[in-house]
């Protein structure tokens, strides 16, 4: 953990519905999570429906009480962590942390103006007088590209990009430090993702903003983050940088994701594998690699053992959970990857 | 919608404009001809019956027992001697025993008109209980030629000022009752749906416990437990509450359902995660996405309620005199002589079929209105 680090998961657990005396009951949606993440980094978290990529981001905002595991913060007042923080802990770091989600039309109450729903973090906490919380719904909604005048407008009068712009401005009001941002352009035109992604990107560097952003969409990964998180059945895959993780991944899971990317328009036709299979159900309990049922290179340990998520030989910077990264060559996104020779 | 919000220049020139969702409701209310003639009718049934002494030109004990079940005078126009005026008349009426069938009969006296005068001052009564006044809407000016549009009862009372009278309790205890209702259903729905665990089993189970039972027995044991000596007011509060306790049921567990949707909403999420207290996310979140759907099933709820007093009173276990109400005006016709010989003493009930018809329109409208989108 260095100086810049902003909040250290780790071993983060969560278990839905679990009877407490019966072992590996319920549902295991978040399975010993770890990673740290920088002050002004972007970490995407990434994987099919059902990885808990979602989970996660709720675990953070304290929606979901985790079942096991720590989340330190830093706040402005020390560190804290978030797993077992109190009510009134909790209260006071929820000004430090907020959400942006995926359905516009969810997300914003339909019975409120929008000058109430952007305000309503500010009287939550009490910050202003009525007439500066106005000044600051107006400057806000102005920066996030709404005129001022849709203040008095109510959700049903806006157009989906407009909506997210307002759940923008709602999660800044009380100006966090990290965002945690749930599939916000998966709802959108592609057209008005570009532009809500650089309203993002523009609002970070300003406002120096941490974000985790949850996706699963590759391409929009590509384009806003520093590293990103791949998740599986709950359990992270592999960690890496951006542009190692597109240059050369080091799980076949990752490998597979890119095979399932669309080709850009005008690039090369790829050759790809497609991943054949469901997502297993995350039950209790379960032995080896969550991974392994659907994976080509799967043999009997990884049916067996569960892999560690450990440094990776060739790149000690990305971490992996596979026990044979080391020896596979998964090729990059747009270099296939050679025909797998039998495992020794 | 194009960038509305972003060019906001044309809805200034009111070339067009968006509607607000209050707007668009309005709209699909005043598209529903039913329902806004059935709120016309409600409005002048509960202002004629809240200002019974002003609309009803006799008093509600105002008997003469000379006109004991004399039938409904007729109001004319034309006169034999004085000729036709637009004011309308009636003729004094008087009562010969027959001698075929050696009953009363009631014949016109037609030697003279009786004009009846509009806003004409007469018995005093008070305003809602309170301002002292004597004003009328229509009587006549001679008290032996009284004009009776549904008839009189068997001790020569004005059938249609008693009605009036009567209707004050009859629709009050609609509206008190939901209020009550309304309180108790939202506030045990909301608790049940937001917390769920323990207190929702329980409430559930006492919910489906309540229902179990026919209503009508339940509410006929509940309302003969209330001890005869009270004084009227005792006794209708007690018919109200007796009411509510059995129809707070339904709206809680809609409310219940309504609360355990809205509360994995995003936008609850949203509050939640900028800290909000569960108060405030049930006064500003819950309760205003759930207001449409609590006021049509009290609309909804009025009409029950009303049959339901109605009911008890006919049977003599409701309101009972010298309070006066719809159902127990109708337990005065509760034999079929009575009904044979006199049938305008069913007048009542003409009143109660209107009022839970007009509700019931009413409540229909809402609905479709509480979803201005569809």
């Amino acid at each position: 953990m260095t100086d810049d680090t902003i909040l250290s998961v780790a071993d983060l657990s969560l278990r839905f519905g679990a009877k407490p005396k019966v072992k590996g009951s319920g549902l295991l949606a978040v399975n010993k999570v770890s990673f740290d993440l920088k002050q002004g980094e972007t970490l995407s978290i990434v994987g099919e429906s059902g990885s808990g990529k979602t989970t996660i981001g709720r675990c953070i905002a304290r929606l979901y009480a985790p079942s096991q595991g720590s989340m330190v913060f830093q706040a402005k007042d020390g560190p804290v962590d978030l797993a077992t923080l109190d009510k009134a802990g909790l209260r006071k770091v929820r000004r430090e942390i907020q959400m942006l989600f995926q359905d516009p039309n969810a997300s914003l109450n339909s019975r409120m103006r929008i000058g109430e729903i952007v305000a309503e973090p500010l009287e939550i906490h009490g910050i202003g007088t009525k007439a500066e919380r106005i000044e600051r719904v107006r400057s806000l909604l102005e920066r996030v590209g709404l005129s001022a005048d849709a203040v008095n407008r109510y959700p049903h009068q806006l157009s989906g990009g407009q909506r997210q712009r307002v759940g923008i401005a709602r999660a800044l009001t009380i100006s966090p430090r990290l965002l945690i941002c749930d599939e916000p352009v998966s709802a959108l035109d592609v057209s008005v993702q570009a532009q809500v992604l650089n309203l993002l990107g523009d609002l970070q560097k300003e406002m120096g903003l941490t974000y985790i952003f949850v996706s699963h969409d590759l391409g929009v990964v590509d384009y806003i983050s520093d590293r990103i998180m791949v998740l599986y059945l709950g359990t992270v895959m592999e960690l890496a940088t951006r542009d190692d993780l597109f240059a050369a991944p080091a799980h076949p899971y990752t490998r597979a994701l890119l095979d399932a990317m669309p080709a850009r328009v005008g690039g090369k036709h790829r050759k790809r594998k497609v991943l054949s299979g469901e997502i297993g159900g995350p039950s209790g309990l379960r032995k080896g690699c969550v991974f392994a049922g659907r994976c080509p290179f799967a043999t009997d340990i990884c049916r067996t053992h569960e892999p560690e998520l450990r440094p990776w030989r060739r790149r000690p910077e990305t971490r992996v959970a596979c026990h044979h990264a080391d020896d596979l060559d998964l090729g990059s996104y747009d270099q296939p990857p050679p025909e797998p020779e039998s495992l020794p | 919608m194009a960038d509305a919000a972003t060019n906001p220049a044309p809805a200034a020139k009111g070339d067009y404009r968006l509607l607000s969702v209050r707007q668009l409701m309005w709209r699909k209310f005043l598209n529903n001809r039913l329902a806004v003639i059935s709120a016309l009718v409600l409005i002048v049934l509960y202002l004629a019956t809240i200002f019974a002494g002003f609309t009803a030109p006799y008093g509600p004990q105002d008997g003469v027992s000379r006109l004991s079940f004399a039938p409904p005078t007729r109001v004319r126009f034309c006169d034999e001697n004085a000729g036709c005026s637009l004011r309308p008349f009636v003729y004094a009426t008087t009562a010969e025993r027959s001698k075929k069938t050696f009953l009363l009969e009631f014949v016109e006296d037609r030697s003279e008109p009786h004009y009846i005068y509009f806003f004409e001052r007469g018995a005093p009564y008070k305003i809602v209980g309170l301002i002292p006044w004597d004003m009328h809407l229509f009587k006549t000016r001679n008290d032996d030629a009284r004009v009776s549009l549904l008839g009189h009862d068997q001790r020569g009372r004005d059938l249609f000022s008693r009605i009036l009278y009567g209707g004050q309790v009859s629709l009050s205890v609609g509206l008190m009752g939901v209020l009550i209702l309304v309180i108790l259903g939202s506030v045990i729905g909301t608790l049940s749906g937001y917390y769920g665990g323990w207190f929702d089993a329980v409430t559930q189970r006492f919910i489906e416990t309540l229902r179990v039972f026919p209503e009508i027995p339940l509410w006929m044991a509940l309302s003969a437990a209330i001890p005869p000596l009270w004084p009227p007011e005792w006794v209708y509060a007690g018919i109200v509450v007796v009411l509510a306790f059995l129809g707070w049921t339904g709206l809680a567990r809609e409310v219940r359902g309504l609360t355990l949707s809205l509360k994995k909403r995003d936008f609850v999420l949203a509050a939640q995660a900028s800290g909000a207290s569960t108060g405030r996310i049930v006064r500003k979140h819950l309760i205003p996405n759930m207001m449409s759907h609590i006021i049509v099933t009290a609309t909804l709820a009025i009409p029950v309620t009303i049959l339901g007093e109605s009911a008890l009173s006919f049977l003599g276990i409701g309101v009972r005199p010298p309070m006066m109400s719809w159902g127990l005006l109708l337990s005065d016709a509760f034999k079929v002589q009575v009904i044979a010989l006199y049938p305008w003493m069913l007048a009542p009930a003409g009143f109660i079929l209107i009022t839970v018809l007009a509700f019931n329109f009413l409540g229909d409208g809402l609905r479709d209105m509480v979803d201005p989108f569809s």
